[in-house]
């Protein structure tokens, strides 16, 4: 697809505020196809864990297979389909690094969700010698350039008209709406196609005769209130080019619980081998818990048997637990409690509750110091480790089971190396 | 058994026992009272297994006996009635009927051979202590018990009869809380036990402001006896932790603060704490100490409060439930903060023998 930059000229009048929406084309997928150049240009899905499709690539949609998509129907319309487990400590690395890029374009980045981030441009213009548009092609041409995929880049006066705006041509588009073109613009957008209205409101909204975007904001502002209170204002207003929503830098944090669990196949009575796949989604959560910077205060231990009636039991974290080494030995017992000899099991969970800053740690006054010191040392190499080669890479001894089991699972794809530019290549530029 | 009895006294008797009982129990006796009527007093005797506590009031016995009634229920009826005097009757079947002027019940009871026994102190020897002086240590260490039930040893308030003194200690890993005060007993009398928090809370709620108190320890029990009346607990075994070595031997500041005034700060700057972030900061500056709380997603509060103080400014940050606790059970005008820097350990001191250590909030 063509840029369509409808005019370079920079200009303070055009965009009051300057907001980029950077959205993530087929994510996962597009992630998957980086790191194994052999899946380029094959239609390929994600989600094969859950038996549902997460995400599917270009070439899968260009058959009909699609998000919501049953495996079975899938592979029937695309018998070439290759089918992958989701590797979300992949996507993860790749989200960060795709927000560090935007970074260098702004310090006003908001992670909204995995793929996609706000950057607020606003006064950049000057300082970085280019037009608002020449910034945001290049956030698009140096994501590609560096982590090898696609994104569709949306450049408008707010947060609603700049998420419109990624969506309006994908992938690999950059659709700049300024604020003299808004109502052009808006013409061509569908109410169903606008962030923030659901069905629901689309429905009260075409019963009122609006077909359009644009036929939303011709309405008197008193209407807009009466239908759809407050959210609908504040849409309204956004979609007028009055910035309503603040671009929010602090970065997303799970506020109450972390939970980790995976099926498998088939489901096993071996004490060991269920407990070593515990342990992984353990290190799974801990994982997760260390990229926010939070401590757990509580564990939680799921078992799901063959027949899916489910066991849980869970215990409290005195003090909390920052790496999976600290709570390893209330998770054995936990696992020795719910576990029954005899017992095929297919499933098996973690969920940490009671999050806490591991930034802001209340001391404890019994502790012995040199031994919590030893204790953080060997926390921070192991989270250098895992950032760099992948969970796989240190483990506890007792997952090494599976990988000799006869369990048939696909490998690991987090075993296999990250061939991800690294962090200095991405801050030499 | 046949006893008539002051409304008045029999409420107050239900009162002095009724906490102990069970709200969750699989034994059905366990919700009963045990009324006991012998010479001239009913003696009232509740249960949880771990604890037993009995009252002893004053009654006009006509025939002694004994039976058990459901303690809520009995205490709710009888604080209802309207006359001054209550009769209580047991009639068959471990039924009881209670008459009062023109109200009568009969309430479906249970055989009082099936109340578990009180354990009865032997002939140990005694510490004997002022009540006001032992409930007003108890109620300057208990709050910093620990209720955490994977630290079981920690969920107790520490008794140490050692070297002419009773030290009493309460911690939850995080901060700690000591005070001594000098007693008689003798030598080969010291010794160490771990009363259970609800044990504590049933003193501190039962113990009156006048008259002695006797303590006597067997084994993994003790008992109490003030007034009318006994307690006996289970004692909470293992091995206490080392408190004396976490005390800081020194200091580098030691601060005056005005109590009711830091405590009135406290309570305002934590009103935006959460549980997640609860960190406060303390700044001591030159005759200013500064509290200051940031909450991600709530806001922030500054309080300041005047000290008089011109050492090194040292910002330290606390859980501020941690530093309000002794504040709330002292009575002390002036408190004395004891700092290091930042990462050292703060204590609390006032002008008696009491000790607050708190671990401050490392940031990083």
């Amino acid at each position: 697809m063509s840029d369509h930059v409808r005019n370079a000229d920079p200009d303070a009048v055009r965009f009051p505020r300057a907001i980029a929406h950077v959205d993530g084309d087929a994510f996962f997928t597009s992630v998957e196809q980086a790191l194994r150049p052999e899946l380029r240009g094959r239609p390929v899905v994600t989600g094969a864990e859950r038996g549902i499709i997460a995400c599917a690539s270009y070439e899968a949609k260009a058959q009909g297979v699609k998000r919501g998509v049953s495996l079975r129907d899938a592979r029937r319309l695309c018998p070439d389909l290759v089918l992958l487990e989701s590797d979300y400590e992949a996507y993860t690395l790749f989200s960060r690094r795709m927000m560090n890029i935007l970074r260098r374009f702004t310090p006003f980045v908001e992670e909204y969700s995995i793929d996609e981030g706000f950057a607020d441009l606003t006064g950049m213009r000057r300082a970085l010698g280019r037009s608002y548009g020449e910034l945001a092609a290049a956030i698009r041409d140096a994501v590609r350039r560096e982590l090898d995929i696609t994104v569709s880049v949306g450049l408008s006066t707010t947060k609603c008209l700049a998420k419109i705006a990624s969506d309006f041509r994908k992938p690999n588009g950059l659709t700049l709406v300024p604020q003299e073109e808004t109502r052009a613009f808006l013409e061509q957008v569908p109410l169903a196609d606008v962030w923030g209205l659901g069905p629901r409101r689309v429905r009260k909204l075409e019963a009122s005769g609006l077909r359009t975007a644009a036929d939303f904001i011709a309405r008197d502002e008193r209407w807009i209130r009466a239908m759809l209170h407050k959210p609908g204002w504040d849409l309204w207003r956004e979609l007028r080019g009055e910035a309503v929503l603040a671009v929010d830098t602090a970065a997303w944090r799970p506020r109450h619980s972390i939970g980790k669990s995976r099926t498998f196949s088939p489901p096993s009575r071996d004490a060991e081998a269920v407990y070593a796949r515990l342990l992984r989604n353990v290190a799974a959560a801990f994982g997760k818990l260390a990229r926010y910077d939070l401590v757990a205060g509580e564990i939680r231990v799921q078992l799901r048997a063959q027949d899916f009636t489910e066991t849980e039991t869970g215990c409290r974290l005195d003090p909390p637990a920052r790496a999976a080494a600290d709570a390893l030995p209330a998770v054995r017992a936990l696992f020795e409690t719910l576990f029954r000899p005899g017992v095929a099991y297919r499933t098996t969970g973690i969920a940490l509750d009671r999050l806490g800053d591991a930034n802001a740690r209340q001391a404890e006054l019994f502790e012995d110091r040199r031994q919590g010191e030893r204790r953080e040392a060997l926390r921070k190499a192991v989270e250098t480790i895992h950032a760099r080669f992948g969970r796989a890479s240190v483990t506890t001894a007792t997952e090494l089971v599976l990988n000799k089991s006869a369990c048939k699972e696909q490998p690991r794809p987090a075993a296999r190396p990250l061939r991800i530019p690294t962090l200095s290549h991405v801050h030499r530029s | 058994m046949k006893v008539k009895i002051e409304r008045t006294a029999l409420i107050a008797g239900l009162q002095m026992v009724q906490n102990v009982v069970s709200l969750r129990s699989t034994l059905p006796i366990l919700y009963n009272v045990l009324i006991r009527a012998d010479k001239d007093s009913l003696f009232l005797t509740t249960t949880d297994l771990d604890m037993s506590v009995r009252c002893q009031v004053k009654a006009e016995v006509e025939k002694a006996g004994a039976t058990t009634l459901p303690a809520r229920r009995l205490f709710n009826i009888v604080r209802e009635l309207g006359d001054s005097h209550v009769e209580l009757k047991l009639e068959d079947n471990n039924s009881t009927s209670v008459s009062c002027g023109s109200s009568f019940f009969k309430i479906m009871g249970m055989a009082d051979e099936d109340f578990p026994p009180m354990p009865e102190a032997g002939d140990s020897a005694a510490y004997r202590l002022e009540q006001a002086a032992f409930k007003e240590m108890l109620r300057k260490t208990h709050y910093a018990a620990s209720t955490e039930e994977t630290r079981y040893i920690l969920n107790g308030v520490l008794l140490s009869f050692r070297e002419g003194k009773l030290t009493m200690v309460a911690t939850d890993g995080r901060r700690l809380a000591l005070v001594e005060q000098e007693i008689e007993f003798p030598k080969e009398a010291e010794a160490d036990m771990v009363l259970p928090s609800k044990a504590v809370n049933e003193l501190l709620h039962t113990l009156g402001g006048e008259g002695e108190l006797s303590i006597r320890a067997e084994k993994n029990r003790a008992m109490f006896e003030y007034n009318n009346v006994a307690m006996s607990t289970k004692l909470i075994e293992g091995s206490y932790p080392n408190y004396r070595q976490v005390i800081p031997p020194e200091c580098e500041e030691r601060i005056a603060v005005d109590r009711e005034s830091l405590l009135l700060a406290l309570r305002r700057v934590s009103l935006v704490t959460t549980d997640k972030s609860n960190a406060t900061k303390l700044t001591f500056a030159k005759n200013k100490l500064v509290v200051t709380t940031t909450t991600p997603d709530v806001g922030e509060a500054r309080e300041s409060v005047p000290i008089k103080y011109s050492g090194k400014q040292i910002a330290v940050a606390f859980n501020p439930e941690y530093v309000m606790d002794p504040l709330k059970n002292l009575s002390n005008d002036e408190l004395y903060f004891e700092l290091t820097d930042d990462l050292s350990p703060g204590v609390v001191k006032c002008d008696m023998p009491f000790l607050y250590v708190l671990m401050p909030i490392r940031i990083t």
